[in-house]
């Protein structure tokens, strides 16, 4: 991401060629704004508060090394990446 | 972020594809919360082309430490460009050839070796703010 804050010509390039899923920390969406502010093709975005909220069992901590709920958090976002992306390129099949 | 005198602001690398990028921010969490917790403030690479006017202030008027992974110093440079020129930059990759026992390869959870070398970053980066801290004292 900060290679688009800089405008790297590579990773403009990437992201103006293929999807991309914005994955965000918090509610500032900073992931979704550089994509769109580099005329990226945003086919998705996930905030980790929101999946939070859904999840209110789980009490994540730690920045430097995060808890066994963090990594349970963690993975539930892996894995709705995983399932967008199946999903984003189960379309690019069907068009 | 508030805005506070006498802070660092530490600004970090935020590249996922090399593990030098995960270093820089263990690094900069290890400073933040365990080696100078009083006196350091981070700022978010990111949120400065979002324009968060209050990281871009911050930049400005306080000294600041770029952290970055490469060679490419994402976080000096984008510093630079929207707000002003940090203080002082820490390469990982160049405090690496310090240590060349210390092996990197994870971009997820540190091993022991990884770890270490994450701690010597912040110290490096904590003596940079103790640097800058006595300076300003000294004005």
């Amino acid at each position: 991401m900060a290679l688009l804050t800089m405008g790297d010509d590579d990773a403009l390039k990437l992201v103006r060629e293929t999807p991309c899923i914005a994955i965000d920390g918090c509610p500032s969406q900073c992931s979704k704004k550089n994509i769109e502010a580099s005329m990226g093709k945003l086919a998705h975005n996930i905030i980790v508060t929101d999946v939070l909220r859904k999840n209110r069992s789980l009490k994540p901590e730690g920045v430097i090394e995060l808890n066994d709920q963090g990594d349970k958090l963690a993975e539930i976002i892996a894995g709705m990446v995983s399932e967008k992306v199946d999903e984003i390129l189960h379309e690019e099949k069907c068009e | 972020m508030t805005l506070a005198t006498g802070k660092v602001g530490i600004i970090c690398c935020s590249g996922e594809d090399l593990p030098e990028g995960t270093i820089s921010r263990v690094a900069t969490g290890l400073v933040l919360e365990k080696l100078r917790p009083d006196q350091t403030v981070t700022l978010c690479l990111p949120l400065f082309l979002a324009g968060g006017e209050d990281e871009r202030v911050f930049a400005r008027l306080f000294p600041t430490i770029a952290v970055d992974g490469c060679s490419k110093k994402c976080a000096e440079a984008g510093t630079k460009k929207f707000s002003g020129k940090p203080v002082a930059t820490i390469l990982v990759s160049e405090v690496m050839k310090k240590y060349p026992h210390l092996k990197i390869k994870s971009r997820g959870k540190l091993e022991p070796q990884e770890m270490e070398l994450a701690t010597k970053v912040a110290e490096e980066i904590a003596k940079k703010v103790d640097e800058i801290l006595c300076k300003k004292a000294k004005k």
